[in-house]
């Protein structure tokens, strides 16, 4: 046995790889006096200080794990060990215990998993090389304690064979205990497993050396009080739900693998060409780890918090990157979401070919994706974009929260999961860019903005379907789970923000946030924190318009309980003249007195001075109902915004004395619900002027015309 | 008489070309400045920085629009290809004859097959040395990393390959080169090689004349919605097609190939 440096950089392995060939070029250029990369070492304890941690209930760690996993990497195989120690910290009393087996979605064609993918996700097929993964169970054995000793003759330290089978569904599987287990009561099952790895497809599985080693071991389910058992059955959709725990965990790999994984590792050590790894993680409910002998480790540090990449040779070049976009991210959820209580972070790249195990979050661990290959050069002066690489990393951050720390029951309320962390990404992305409404794409001097690219995303398929079901609803035919989970959900909160304050809204979710940590919160939960928060009905009139409230809790069951959309269009323009009093009237005694003619007869508008009267009527073309600001220009150049209530479909404002130029709705952009915006602003009809955009982008035509018939020449 | 001389002495040749091509792009724009017009009557936009933004919404709520869009973009690459080729032997006739009575003009005509042939036999030697530079590059500048080494490297290639197609052409014009045998094709890429003072004032004005087409291309889209700069592009087509003018110009003044026997 001999301790092995936990900071080598590649592995004897990847040095006869081509890839690997250009590293050692570079490490030897680096031997000759380039900076070496930063280390940090290992944290010593898996949560940070009590005085940086925040709040960690106790009571809620139910579930500990110890794993052991031996990694057949010819084989892509694991063979395991897991020792679970439960407690019922609810009022039920229970006779069987429910485990997901969650490799067994892979396991043959017939299976949910298989069924409702189509054999695919996220548009990688299943490859027809090793298809196949399942998690194999050998044995279950409940451990010998005094609460399941029958009477007095039994001997209490005899493990006890329990029961097992897999369940219709293989992804799950129910255990039989001897007796029930009542509240406050602990047990402690074993079980032998063997894991076999699919080729890389949906989150887990493995390329060539690589091994995304995830979901590998059997899983126990979560206990609720009003619903009882919880552990789904693993479709396309569904993602994963357990319960917190402390996690001891047991790696042996081959030597040349470099690991990464969740929690920190205690202690390492080589022995035969194998290298036998200790993990440790506290108060998590999941653990992951991946291996490949191409790994190399680039580190950051945050706060204390270790930030480890293990990135793949020909991307080095784009770690700092990934690493300032994790720091950030860092500081935006800190402040807005409350204490990272973990001492580390480590993020994976997967290699080229295995992009489907990338973009994926697991405790104190996610995976990634590369950015663009777009040298400097280009991404200063000519073209860049903040959607590839980066925001995967903002995004999988993201789930450290909504996910990691939070746990919601993403199969049952997927947007209180994807929909919020997507939220919270682009307040993310807003902080980091100081900016409301930052750049997501540039073109020279062009850009497409915040705004532009989620009304991009919600745009139709964003409401074919309500929003509040459960994540197997959405069937993938239809194609519209990304927009209407993900960018409806931010679409919805953004626009609440926009709307009600920034200020109150960043608070209410500061305190859903605190409330939440550890405590599997439900949708409900935050709908009344908002509505706490906010106000049941706050005064939403622009400034210097008539009150007009908005009740928030009509607003959130309408964007997440119909198909409502938000479609508001300025429907006519009129300027005329004033009606005055000309005319016949009756006197005091009764007699028709004048028949002047109105003064506007024979006279164009513009000769009639103040004795005009601007009409504007807009349109709620959609069925959500919301307020809806009203900004009208005048002929001087004078404006006035006002706030419709929007309780009828049309609505019509004069201004006595004014001729209207220009009317916008919504002008400065709060209703990020609204995706068809082309029809919120038109000019006075008479008036003749330009749409605005048939000149521009025809001239833009013709020049690429130009460019394009240039090239013939 | 230099090749730039050449060129100002066909000035009706010039105008025709600048005519045909202007009127081209205007016309094809045409459609779709009136179509988006009537796709957002009666409403209105305010660019406010955001002309991208709004215009892929444009696209996305009518995809009429952006068939009509490639359409009008692939419309001028055909319809530029098919002028090109179809003038090619006057215009080299016109350059060789420049200065004299343009009596042999109609007689260009016939050598229109032959010039056809030629550029195709061109093509094939021409994506053989992008392929080549290609693969050098991604070999040198692995996993996507090209860089301005790499873009230069084949700005180059395409220039050197632009001159040996202008030298073929040249050849089966003026020199009775071999019509049909792709060896004319092939030896202009040999010729160019050997003769730098028709290769190096070739390159110089087709970096000229795609600097143009870069020029016209960052003018427009960093001016959309931002104020009309069309005449500047206009004004830069024009520079393009003088150009690329005198470019083949310094093919027609290398008279025929001094090494071949």
């Amino acid at each position: 046995m001999r301790p092995v440096s936990v900071q080598r950089l590649v592995s004897i392995q990847s040095l006869v790889s081509i890839r690997a060939s250009a590293l050692l070029l570079t490490l030897c250029l680096g031997c000759s006096g380039a900076p070496e990369l930063p280390r940090f070492p290992e944290p010593t304890s898996a949560l940070r200080p009590e005085t940086q941690r925040g709040i960690v209930p106790a009571d809620a760690r139910i579930t500990d794990y110890e794993l052991e996993g031996r990694l057949d990497a010819e084989q892509h195989r694991v063979e395991g060990s897991a020792r679970v120690t439960w407690r019922n910290t609810t009022q039920r009393t229970v006779d069987s215990l429910p485990f997901h087996l969650y490799l067994n979605g892979f396991r043959a064609e017939d299976t949910a998993w298989m069924r409702t993918s189509g054999g695919a996700h996220r548009n990688h097929p299943q490859n027809s090389e090793g298809t196949w993964g399942y998690i194999d169970i050998h044995s279950v054995q409940l451990e010998a304690s005094p609460l399941f000793v029958a009477d007095d003759t039994e001997d209490p330290r005899t493990a006890v064979d329990l029961p097992w089978r897999e369940d219709d569904e293989p992804s799950t599987m129910t255990v039989d205990l001897p007796r029930p287990v009542g509240p406050g009561e602990t047990i402690t099952v074993h079980l032998g497993f063997t894991a076999q790895l699919p080729r890389v497809i949906a989150r887990t599985g493995y390329l060539d050396e690589f091994h995304a080693v995830a979901q590998w071991f059997p899983k126990l389910g979560v206990l609720e009080d009003e619903a009882g058992w919880q552990a789904h059955t693993f479709t396309v959709q569904d993602e994963f739900y357990a319960d917190f725990g402390n996690y001891k965990v047991m790696l042996d790999v081959p030597e040349r693998m470099v690991v990464g994984a969740t929690g920190v590792r205690t202690a390492e050590e080589i022995v035969d060409g194998r290298k036998r790894l200790t993990y440790e993680a506290e108060m998590v409910h999941d653990f992951a780890w991946m291996a490949d002998p191409n790994f190399v480790e680039h580190h950051g540090e945050w706060q204390g918090i270790r930030i480890r990449q293990l990135i793949q040779p020909e991307h080095i070049a784009d770690a700092d990157a990934h690493l300032a976009a994790t720091v950030s991210a860092f500081e935006s959820y800190q402040k807005r979401f409350g204490p990272y209580p973990w001492s580390s972070l480590t993020i994976i790249h997967a290699p080229e070919g295995a992009e489907d195990a990338g973009g994926m979050e697991y405790p104190t661990l996610f995976t990634t994706s590369d950015m663009a290959p777009l040298p400097p050069w280009v991404r200063n002066h000519l073209f860049d974009e903040k959607m590839s690489g980066l925001f995967t990393t903002l995004h999988e951050f993201g789930h450290q929260y909504f996910q990691g720390l939070f746990a919601s029951r993403e199969h049952l309320e997927p947007w209180l999961d994807e929909g919020m962390n997507t939220t919270s990404n682009l307040l993310a992305a807003i902080d980091r860019a100081g900016s409301e409404d930052p750049v997501v794409i540039r073109l020279l001097s062009q850009e497409i903005l915040l705004s532009d690219s989620l009304s991009n995303g919600i745009a139709r398929r964003g409401f074919l379907e309500p929003l509040d079901r459960p994540a197997s609803a959405f069937r993938r035919i239809v194609r519209n789970y990304g927009s209407t989970v993900y960018m409806r959900t931010a679409a919805l909160m953004l626009t609440l923000r926009n709307v009600a304050g920034h200020e109150a809204f960043d608070r209410a979710l500061r305190i859903y946030s605190d409330e939440a940590r550890f405590r599997h919160p439900r949708g409900s939960e935050l709908e009344a924190t908002l509505v706490a928060g906010l106000g049941e009905r706050p005064n939403v009139a622009a400034a210097g318009s008539a009150p007009v409230h908005l009740d928030v809790q009509e607003y959130l069951d309408q964007a997440l309980r119909t198909t409502h959309e938000i479609d508001f269009e300025v429907y006519s323009i009129d300027n005329r003249p004033l009606r005055g009093k000309t005319g016949w009237h009756r006197d005091d005694n009764g007699t028709l007195q004048g028949g002047e003619p109105p003064p506007y007869l024979d006279k164009k508008l513009d000769e009639l001075g103040d004795a005009v009267e601007g009409r504007v009527a807009v349109r709620r073309a959609g069925a959500f109902q919301i307020p809806v600001d009203i900004r009208v220009v005048f002929e001087d150049g004078s404006s006035e915004t006002l706030t419709w209530d929007n309780q009828e479909t049309i609505g019509v404002f004069s201004w006595p004395g004014q001729k209207i130029h220009q009317v916008t709705l919504d002008p400065e952009h709060k209703l990020l619900l609204e995706w068809d915006r082309l029809d919120n602003m038109a000019y006075d009809p008479d008036l003749g002027e330009e749409d605005g955009l048939s000149r521009p982008l025809g001239d833009l035509t013709e020049a690429m015309s130009l460019a394009v018939m240039g090239l013939g020449l | 008489m230099n090749a730039l001389t050449r060129v100002w002495r066909a000035p009706r040749l010039i105008l025709l070309l600048i005519v045909v091509q202007l009127a081209t792009a205007v016309w094809l724009s045409a459609a779709v400045r009136d179509a988006i017009g009537r796709a957002l009557e009666p409403y209105s936009i305010l660019m406010d920085g955001r002309f991208l933004g709004l215009a892929i919404a444009l696209l996305r709520d009518h995809p009429e629009l952006a068939a009509g869009y490639l359409q009008a973009l692939t419309g001028s690459l055909v319809i530029s290809l098919v002028i090109w080729i179809l003038i090619s032997p006057t215009v080299i006739t016109r350059l060789a004859t420049a200065g004299q009575a343009p009596a042999t003009l109609p007689s260009a005509g016939r050598h229109l097959p032959a010039v056809l042939a030629v550029t195709l036999w061109h093509l094939v030697p021409r994506a053989i040395l992008l392929a080549i530079v290609g693969a050098a590059t991604k070999t040198l500048m692995p996993h996507g990393n090209w860089g301005l080494a790499g873009l230069a490297l084949t700005a180059v290639t395409l220039a050197f390959c632009t001159c040996a197609l202008d030298l073929a052409r040249c050849h089966v014009v003026l020199h009775g080169a071999r019509r049909w045998h792709y060896s004319t094709a092939l030896r202009a890429f040999g010729e160019a090689s050997r003769r730098p003072r028709v290769l190096l004032p070739s390159m110089v004005w087709s970096f000229a004349q795609w600097g143009c087409t870069i020029a016209m291309l960052v003018i427009a889209i960093n001016a959309a919605g931002a104020g009309s700069t069309i005449w500047v592009v206009r004004a830069l087509a024009v520079l393009g097609i003088l150009f690329g003018l005198t470019r083949i110009a310094v093919a027609v003044e290398a008279g025929p190939d001094p090494g071949r026997t």
